[in-house]
């Protein structure tokens, strides 16, 4: 493979936070992009201090969870409070070619770093901003946490059993969704610059970007004035039945079935061997399918509920059903298809213990990702003010006892 | 689309429902040309889906592709006939990207894999996205979204109550998490291809990515270490409170109150009551102990308020609760049509549609659909008449034979 990466040469500014900033770093990251989280020891991330820690240990360096989220992003610190750290911070950015930022609306400005000043230090720079509702509009204070952002986009209107009351996603799915899209906004931007010379200011706003998943309810809001509720796992368009998850052999063991064609219900009947009630001339055909669905649920259920999750998923797929089994934490590990994709992968830290990660969750044919661990706090600091900067030694070891660098 | 930030980038897409084609109007929607390749007759299988007006299925009326399919031109080709292979060959010979969905073992019987395809273009940048991904035991296995996600964990681990089946998002959340993870770093490979030595396969699979960044972002470590795997509550988040979905007077709210400012501030929105000052209630974690002594607490107060009301005011002192809000709410919401997100989009058949703008907004090169999603072949003889330089006469023998 060849190692000359894509983005080689694209060097970024991170100054996100928590969780999707970091994910647009990481995602040019590992395709070669040089990407410096911005942070500092005066304001720890909230990220970094989650458990669970590495072998136990509570320390901003050692959060397991953080770190596969941020793997990918270096790490540079500036007391941003510090004049002279926004002054550093300024001559950083002139170097760069693109700067993220997943503040609320505005607060990059008050900091004294808004998309004005970082365009003065460097023209034609790529600035990412992405507030939850965008950076105009009535709702822009909207304050809201990633795990309740979908509330504004009506995809929490829709999640929960069919008819019944919304069921929380129970963590910030849009975070990670966030930052890999802000990261294909990055590249558009970038290819737009590299055209015409212009940078820009793109205005990312997770209510919007996330609404999207709405698309195919809004169009039916839109064509029929027809308001989507809680569909449990039944299809969204209402087109495939059966289409579910139904318990198997074991405690909280199921397997996803989806029977979208005639052919797949064939495969499906014959796999159960043909049972009297599958085998009824109503069910022959898509429309009777849907019409029956909850019966032909209940009927499937009380067939799956003797089989192991896996070996059902084998058996199905055998006669060409769309059936796998549904993993949890453990499962990830220790699945074979995750196994053989090198899903996740073991790395060793700058610290020395090893931790599991997420490593490149796309394969590249000609060019090898670039998988890092989690950063150190500061690690990138000798490298990028000495280095890049070229600050004297003197000043360095001032600006760092003086807790600008900290 | 002249003027759009990836003016000049070709994109040739050979995909049906969700995730490639949502993959591809990225591209398109940000000013790619993107060429979308459908089998003659029935064309892409989401325009069979609906949703359709009046519940009236028609292959140009579909609301599914006209949402997933803006901008792009259309043209129709029997990939599987010789001479189709061959045309396909050629549009790919003139594109930067391809995007696709099929099954691996579907594009190595029409000899459009990607070794078919490098040959052509060796610089080629080639997205597979797919439920399972080109490699790996699953590889050859049929799968649609509701597989591919709950192969990721997502519902088991955060979505669901405890005992009961693990939910989907109510959406098609894997095939778009796959759709924007091809689309990002496709773009980088197709940006960087020259410093690369060339184009390349992407090879995504939507249960991994799904898996790797959401799920496994925040558990893998911590369970190959400890052991420890958590699954679904059912509640919200069970270490602090409040933080869960609660009832109100028109339909629900999702309440957060877990720092001790955001918590003061409810406490004014609803009248400082006595209760809110218990000892059993001071922070978050201690009212997370006693959440099911809170919720009802809180809930009564809730379901005499409207949603609006309830976000207004809590937004107005501090507390980060929402309103959750319905499909029809959004579709009229005064913040987004403000912000001219929602936008009409002129269609043959459907007349003017109401459609979702871009996803995101870049003010120096503006993105989103503007032209319809095309009419099965609408752009044959465009594509290949003027494209491929094919003459009229040509175009026709192949409409005769049922290539085109």
């Amino acid at each position: 493979m060849a190692k000359a990466l894509p983005l080689k040469g694209v060097r970024v500014a991170n100054f996100g936070w928590v969780w999707a900033g970091p994910v647009v770093g990481q995602t040019l990251g590992f395709m070669g992009a040089e990407v410096y989280k911005i942070e500092s020891r005066a304001r720890i991330d909230i990220n970094r201090t989650l458990p669970p820690f590495a072998e136990g240990v509570r320390d901003p360096d050692r959060s397991l969870q953080n770190h596969a989220g941020w793997a990918g992003n270096g790490s540079i610190t500036l007391n941003l409070k510090q004049p002279e750290a926004r002054e550093l911070a300024l001559q950083f950015v002139a170097t760069c070619d693109v700067v993220i930022e997943n503040f609320g609306p505005g607060a990059i400005a008050q900091m004294g770093l808004g998309y004005d000043v970082m365009r003065g230090a460097k023209p034609d720079i790529v600035m990412v901003s992405m507030p939850a509702a965008g950076l105009d509009g009535p709702l822009k204070d909207v304050r809201t946490y990633g795990m309740s952002l979908t509330s504004l986009t009506g995809l929490d209107s829709v999640t929960g059993y069919a008819g019944g009351p919304p069921v929380p996603m129970e963590n910030a799915f849009v975070d990670p969704y966030n930052g890999v899209l802000a990261a294909f906004a990055v590249l558009v931007a970038l290819a737009h610059r590299d055209r015409t010379g212009v940078g820009q200011h793109i205005d990312y706003s997770q209510q919007e970007a996330v609404m999207q998943l709405m698309g195919p309810a809004f169009m039916d809001y839109v064509l029929n004035g027809r308001v989507a509720s809680t569909i449990g796992n039944k299809h969204p368009q209402g087109v495939g039945a059966p289409h579910g998850v139904f318990p198997c052999k074991g405690e909280d063991r199921w397997i996803s079935i989806a029977v979208m064609n005639d052919d797949e219900w064939r495969g499906l009947v014959e796999a159960m061997g043909s049972p009297e009630w599958a085998t009824s001339p109503e069910l022959a055909n898509a429309a009777g399918r849907r019409e029956r669905v909850d019966a032909l649920h209940e009927q499937l259920a009380s067939w799956t509920t003797g089989f192991d999750d896996y070996e059902l998923a084998q058996r199905l797929q055998e006669h060409g059903v769309a059936a796998a089994p549904v993993l949890n934490v453990a499962d990830l590990l220790n699945d074979p298809h995750y196994r053989a994709r090198a899903t996740f992968i073991e790395v060793t830290h700058p610290l020395g213990f090893r931790e599991t990660i997420y490593g490149a969750y796309v394969k590249t044919s000609r060019t090898e990702a670039d998988v890092r661990p989690g950063p150190v706090i500061g690690q990138d600091n000798d490298h990028v003010f000495r280095g890049l900067l070229g600050l004297p030694e003197e000043r360095y070891r001032r600006l760092i006892d003086e807790q600008v660098i900290y | 689309m002249p003027g759009g930030a990836l003016e000049g980038y070709r994109v040739v897409e050979l995909g049906s429902l969700v995730s490639a084609p949502y993959c591809a109007k990225l591209f398109a929607d940000y000013g790619a040309d993107v060429i979308k390749v459908e089998p003659p007759g029935e064309g892409d299988a989401s325009r069979s889906w609906g949703p359709f007006p009046n519940d009236e299925p028609h292959l140009e009326k579909s609301g599914l592709f006209f949402f997933l399919n803006t901008n792009k031109r259309g043209v129709t080709l029997d990939v599987a006939s010789e001479r189709g292979r061959e045309l396909f060959l050629e549009l790919v010979r003139n594109a930067d990207i391809v995007i696709e969905n099929q099954r691996p073992a579907q594009m190595r019987d029409w000899g459009v894999d990607y070794a078919a395809l490098s040959k052509a273009n060796p610089d080629l940048v080639m997205i597979s996205i797919t439920p399972f991904g080109q490699t790996g035991p699953y590889s050859d296995w049929n799968g649609y979204d509701l597989n591919a996600y709950h192969l990721s964990g997502t519902g088991y681990r955060y979505c669901g109550r405890p005992g009961e089946a693990p939910l989907e998002h109510g959406a098609f959340s894997a095939d778009f998490f796959g759709a924007i993870a091809g689309a990002a770093w496709g773009l980088a490979a197709a940006y960087g291809r020259a410093q690369a030595g060339g184009g390349q396969q992407l090879d995504v699979s939507c249960a991994e990515v799904t898996a790797a960044l959401f799920v496994g972002a925040q558990n893998i470590g911590g369970y190959a270490q400890d052991g420890v795997a958590l699954s679904r509550t059912g509640v919200g988040m069970p270490l602090g409170a409040p933080a869960t979905i609660l009832r109100c007077k028109d339909g629900h709210v999702w309440m957060l109150a877990l720092e001790p400012g955001q918590w003061d501030g409810l406490a004014r929105v609803m009248g400082n009551p006595d209760w809110m000052r218990l000892e059993m209630f001071q922070d978050m974690f201690v009212r997370a102990e006693n959440a099911e002594a809170m919720y009802p607490l809180i809930e009564q107060w809730t379901v005499e308020h409207t949603k609006e009301e309830i976000m207004d005011r809590c937004q107005a002192e501090g507390c980060p609760t929402t309103a959750i809000f319905s499909v029809a709410e959004i579709a009229e919401q005064p913040h987004l049509k403000e912000r001219g997100y929602l936008v009409d989009v002129e269609h043959p058949l459907l007349g003017t549609v109401r459609d979702l703008g871009a996803p995101f907004r870049l003010p120096e090169s503006p993105g989103g659909p503007v032209r319809a999603a095309p009419l099965l072949g609408q752009h044959n003889d465009e594509v290949y008449g003027s494209l491929l330089g094919l003459s009229a006469g040509k175009i026709d023998a192949l409409r005769r034979e049922g290539v085109v």
